[in-house]
């Protein structure tokens, strides 16, 4: 147990001192698309499937703007002054949005 | 030689051409099916009084006008006359406008009011006022100038022609009025409304014709405007070519009753003039004439003034005939004493017309179409009912179903102008009776066909009830036959009905038909349309129908015991209802679905604000750990790029909530595309500026 501790310490310090800030901003951004996922997959857990095409549309466009993140922290992490990358995420972006809302109903 | 020969070889393929389409215009001139029954002009007539106000007219002055028309049409006197000519009158004192001047005019005409001298018709104490002359003058003027429209010139006409000899000095130029009304026309036949104003439709067409028809009517005019205005006349064959047609009717403009009614009354108005042009569009009028009588039932005075002015046309076009078969001659009996299928010619109010020879073209089954008589010509009869022709059809023998009746019919009068029908088709179905021969009913064992039949007339029962068990069946064999020719007969329902003593359960099965002979078996083994049956007494009952039949019936066989062992249960514990066979089926309930369950506004409020403020928080406090910093925010011109770059892409998003509330996907998307545009070059330029930014520092 106090291995285990151990490791995650040193990851978690590993973490705080290796990662840059703008990593970082996208790690959190990444936890916030993901508990806004969980929030609304527990709601139709209890709740039920009603109204569907909102539920669909919340939850994939979280789950996609999660995905979209991800992509863009591996991009910015191999060279973090790209730009193209950051114009490529919000495009994306927009298309994931207009999607949902001609979805939601 | 070889010119020659081409040359006439390219001759004949012209004529041949010509001829080719001459047979494709050349349409089959039928007959009406219907006419206006006395029934029918009571209950318009009833229609029409019931309208009648309190102040004696029916509505708005051109209603009242139109009202007090079909009177006249029905040859009825107006109810209260006098107190409606009374109010015409001091309302005709006030008027300043052609339209409202001519339609109290035109009521009073109708209506004969009583004021006028004994010796002088009721116009001479009619007078237009001043200012209806100076909206005439108006009219004129505009003609000159190219600003009239048709329906005011109309009215104009109407009156001056009405008030001609009252208005000689006001020396009208009916020139200017051909000349504009000329040149409205289009060379489809239409006219425009106004030079100014709207495409060519058939309903200024109609307006042109009465315009025209009233300038001829004046008698001033010379022979050049009476040459141009027959030539107008010649090509209403034109407008008659832009009718749409439906199932033998044919009309104007998406079957509207006012519009058709207009261009064929307008038509007749001015051929009136003209008895010597010849009609080369019959075929259409007893199309338009099958529309009319299609549309005789009428619940608006509109609606009864089209139908009447639309059928009192014919009293100057060709009159199309209506061809009607007898009531009792649309069904006949092969039995029947009465053996002459008889048709009545009358014309479209129904009085009869005489002076016909009436041939039976051809008749021939549906099925079969195989014709079984050709070119008979039909006898006259003259009796209570009035005339008909009449032929013995059933002399031919004929099959019972349903035939089709072609007949022909041409006037031999040379007086009345009527349109000789070339094809009018109808139907008539010649029904039988039928007899059941060679009836034998037994029970046997399933695997053999061996068991005691018993022979049965018909109309006889059963002295003795059957017996049958599981591993038996129900066996009856018959021949039906036609009564009248003996022939074998195959009908549409041929069925065994089983039903319980107490109607607790029935059931009905097919009698096959095979090598002229109905055969029936039905086994007693166990199959799913016996698992509810109960053991107990049946009835059983043969059903015979069919449309050609005249004695369908339902004979009661005999009775039949059943012991299905394995079946003992009663109706309590199936559940099954007692009903009578003919008793109505129950009702049926519809189940929709359940909505489904939805939680309280609260919970939903709750959830929302989980969705939207938890993650945010945990956001917004993970940023403050980390640092916010704004040292590397771009100023100068980068500033307002970086912001508006920022505000662009708030206001797509916005643009897409409005999406969700309002907008369609195209006004969507060409709004998404004039914001792109902006948004990509302030993009552009503050991608630039962080790249340079990323540089310095690099470089630093």
């Amino acid at each position: 147990m106090s291995e285990l501790k151990a490791v995650l310490r040193s990851l978690y310090l590993e973490y705080k001192n290796q990662t840059t800030s703008q990593l970082k901003l996208l790690d959190f951004f990444f936890i916030f698309s993901l508990i806004v996922a969980l929030v609304q997959f527990a709601y139709m857990i209890v709740f039920g499937t009603f109204p569907f095409n909102s539920f669909l549309s919340g939850f994939f466009t979280a789950i996609g703007e999660a995905i979209f993140t991800v992509s863009l922290r591996m991009q910015l992490k191999r060279d973090n002054t790209a730009v193209r990358p950051i114009g490529d995420f919000i495009f994306c972006n927009l298309v994931l949005f207009l999607a949902a809302f001609n979805f939601m109903g | 030689m070889k010119k020659s020969l081409s040359f006439s070889i390219l001759i004949i393929l012209f004529l041949s051409l010509i001829n080719f389409y001459n047979c494709q215009n050349n349409e089959v001139i039928g007959a009406v099916s219907g006419y206006l029954d006395n029934n029918l002009v009571s209950s318009i007539f009833s229609l029409i009084q019931n309208k009648q106000l309190s102040n004696f007219t029916f509505g708005s002055i051109s209603t009242t006008y139109k009202a007090v028309k079909v009177f006249k049409l029905l040859n009825t006197n107006v109810p209260n006359s006098n107190e409606l000519c009374n109010l015409l009158e001091l309302k005709l004192q006030n008027v300043e406008r052609v339209r409202e001047a001519y339609y109290l005019i035109e009521t009073l005409k109708i209506l004969e009011c009583s004021n006028s001298n004994s010796n002088s018709n009721s116009n001479s104490k009619l007078s237009i006022p001043l200012p209806v002359i100076n909206d005439i003058r108006k009219i004129f003027a505009a003609t000159i100038q190219s600003e009239a429209n048709l329906a005011r010139i109309y009215f104009a006409i109407s009156l001056v022609s009405s008030f001609s000899s009252s208005l000689t000095h006001e020396n009208f130029d009916y020139n200017s009025i051909i000349n504009y009304v000329l040149r409205l026309k289009d060379d489809s036949g239409s006219f425009k409304s106004s030079i100014s104003r709207g495409a060519p439709t058939v309903s200024s067409a109609a307006l042109a014709y009465r315009i025209l028809a009233r300038l001829l009517s004046t008698n001033s005019l010379n022979k050049h405007q009476i040459y141009q205005i027959q030539q107008v006349a010649k090509e209403i064959i034109n407008i008659f070519e832009q009718t749409d047609n439906y199932q033998g009717t044919i009309f104007f403009e998406e079957e509207s009753l006012e519009i058709t009614s207009e261009v064929v009354s307008a038509s007749a108005a001015l051929i009136a003039h003209f008895p010597q042009l010849p009609i080369l569009f019959q075929s259409k009028l007893v199309g338009i004439a099958e529309f009319f009588i299609q549309r005789k039932h009428v619940a608006t005075i509109d609606d009864a003034y089209f139908l009447l002015t639309g059928l009192h046309a014919f009293d100057i076009l060709p009159t199309p005939i209506v061809l009607i078969l007898q009531q009792n001659s649309i069904e006949v009996s092969s039995k029947s004493n009465d053996n002459l299928l008889k048709v009545s010619v009358t014309d479209l109010f129904g009085n009869n017309m005489n002076e016909f020879k009436v041939y039976l073209e051809s008749a021939y089954p549906v099925t079969t179409r195989q014709s079984i008589l050709s070119h008979q010509q039909m006898q006259l009869e003259t009796g209570s009912e009035g005339s008909r022709y009449s032929i013995n059809f059933l002399a031919l023998k004929p099959e019972p179903g349903v035939y089709e009746l072609k007949f022909s019919a041409s006037t031999i009068s040379t007086t009345r102008n009527v349109i000789n029908v070339q094809l009018a088709i109808r139907s008539i179905k010649i029904v039988t009776a039928v007899s059941v021969h060679d009836f034998e009913i037994s029970v046997q064992e399933l695997s053999s066909s061996t068991g005691k039949k018993t022979s049965l007339q018909f109309g006889e029962v059963l002295t003795q009830s059957l017996k049958a068990n599981s591993a038996q069946k129900l066996v009856i064999t018959l021949k039906l036959k036609n009564q009248v020719s003996l022939k074998p007969l195959s009908v549409q329902q041929c069925f065994v009905r089983l039903y319980n003593q107490q109607q607790i359960k029935e059931i009905v099965e097919l009698v096959k038909f095979e090598r002229n002979r109905y055969s029936f078996e039905f086994a007693f083994d166990g199959k799913k349309e016996i698992d509810n049956l109960v053991n107990g007494e049946y009835s059983i009952e043969l059903i015979v129908g069919d449309s050609i039949l005249s004695n369908s019936f339902i004979w009661q066989i005999g009775k039949i015991n059943l012991e299905i062992a394995e079946n003992n249960n009663n109706a309590a514990q199936l559940g099954i209802s007692s009903r009578p066979v003919f008793a109505p089926l129950p009702e049926i309930r519809h189940i929709f679905r359940n909505p489904d369950k939805r939680p309280t506004e609260m919970i939903s409020f709750v959830f929302t604000s989980l969705v939207v403020a938890l993650p945010f928080g945990l956001l917004l406090s993970g940023i403050n750990s980390i640092g916010f910093n704004l040292k590397r925010f771009p100023l100068g011109f980068g500033f307002f790029s970086a912001i508006a770059f920022v505000l662009l892409l708030l206001s797509i998003l916005v643009l897409f909530s409005f999406f969700w509330l309002i907008l369609t996907m195209i006004q969507t998307l060409t709004i998404l595309f004039i914001l792109s545009i902006p948004t990509f070059y302030f993009g552009l330029t503050t991608f630039r500026n962080i790249n340079r930014l990323s540089k310095t520092d690099k470089e630093d």
